[in-house]
């Protein structure tokens, strides 16, 4: 009889059985952005790592010059940055900036162009630049750097990339 | 043989016959015997017919569909490509109780993939539908307290109360998802990938007295 009532029991549970009834959606895919700068050898002397994060130009007996951009490989827009490190400093600076690629025959700048400033630093000068807009995706800053006769390397190397700032993503 | 001459005919003319019990009186007899049985059979129970019956009305059982619906002219599938930290978007999304009745309502909301853990979300209802005005997100009518306390990492589901909502279009709960990239989400998860999943679902509880309706 026991048996039996439990059996009961047990089967009086579901009464106030609730019907579950609902709906539901998925966004579709949420991606977070890529971040960085790497160089992109343009014409003359000198090489890029193997990484991109760096480009060398060394003179030993002649003087050479070195065509080179940083390009934002960024997903966003982006404000990149660079150091320049000379092992010696004579005369003016070896790197500069030009607002349109340069003209790799004459060496003009058929832009505005700007002398990345160094400054000596234990030995070595060091300077910095960094762009004042935002990049677009893929855009580039042209440089061009020039050692002379006297046994000198200088080095252009990525710096930070500060990215877009955060913003409403609701349309775009 | 004269007698069976006198039977024959049916004439009962023999006077020295033996006397015997007349053929109609036995039929009569056998007719009474059954004729009272049936009085008694049906006399003793005797009654007269008469019945109604009422049906109920139609009984119909409860729905409880749901529809969600895209609004303010954006879509929760839409994608989100190269977030960053701090980034945000919103997502305009209709509940409409397309069942037979008010229900009251649950939701959950949950991510998946890389960025589950490092997206935040907080949702708030208004009045009426949402607009946006010249990029801002504006309710027009009023603003419901938020659904969830704040906003709330999406670690696991996240539940959301919706409470009651009536049937029809003209009762759907207008909501404003805000999702929102945690401001210190590693550098690591450059270019991964997630999705997020809202659900929204009530529970039709029976047990009730429908005496009255």
């Amino acid at each position: 009889m026991l048996v039996v009532a439990a059996m009961i029991g047990g089967t009086t549970t579901p009464a106030r059985a609730a019907w579950q009834a609902g709906a539901s959606v998925v966004s579709g895919s949420l991606t977070m952005a890529q971040v960085g700068s790497r160089f992109a050898a343009v014409a003359g002397r000198g090489a890029v790592a193997a990484n991109g994060a760096s480009w060398s130009i060394t003179g030993l007996a002649t003087a050479a010059t070195g065509y080179v951009d940083l390009v934002n490989a960024s997903t966003v827009p982006a404000r990149l940055s660079l150091t320049v490190t000379a092992g010696t400093l004579v005369g003016v600076s070896p790197a500069a900036v030009c607002s349109q690629p340069w003209n790799t025959t004459t060496g003009a700048c058929p832009g505005t162009a700007t002398q990345i400033g160094l400054a000596m630093v234990l030995g070595t000068s060091t300077g910095g630049h960094s762009t004042e807009a935002l990049l677009p995706v893929a855009g580039r800053v042209h440089l061009k750097a020039s050692v002379t006769g006297v046994l000198n390397t200088v080095t252009l190397t990525a710096a930070d990339v500060v990215p877009r700032p955060a913003g409403d993503r609701t349309t775009s | 043989m004269p007698h069976r001459r006198h039977r024959a005919s049916g004439a009962h003319h023999c006077g020295t016959c033996p006397p015997r019990r007349p053929r109609a009186r036995r039929v009569t007899a056998l007719a009474l015997a059954a004729g009272g049985a049936a009085l008694v059979s049906t006399g003793a129970l005797s009654s007269w017919d008469a019945t109604a019956k009422v049906d109920s009305g139609d009984l119909t059982a409860s729905s409880g569909e749901t529809t969600l619906l895209d609004a303010n002219g954006g879509a929760f599938s839409a994608a989100v490509a190269n977030l960053l930290p701090n980034d945000y978007f919103h997502r305009y999304v209709d509940v409409r109780n397309d069942g037979t009745q008010v229900h009251t309502y649950t939701g959950t909301v949950s991510a998946t993939g890389d960025l589950a853990g490092y997206l935040s979300v907080d949702a708030v209802t208004c009045s009426v539908p949402w607009t946006t005005v010249a990029g801002a997100s504006i309710c027009g009518g009023v603003q419901g307290t938020s659904l969830v306390s704040g906003a709330s990492a999406l670690n696991a589901p996240v539940v959301l109360t919706h409470g009651s909502i009536a049937t029809g279009a003209a009762a759907a709960q207008h909501v404003r998802y805000t999702f929102t990239f945690a401001s210190n989400a590693p550098s690591s998860l450059q270019g991964r990938a997630g999705k997020v999943t809202i659900a929204v679902n009530n529970t039709l509880v029976g047990g009730n007295d429908r005496t009255s309706g």
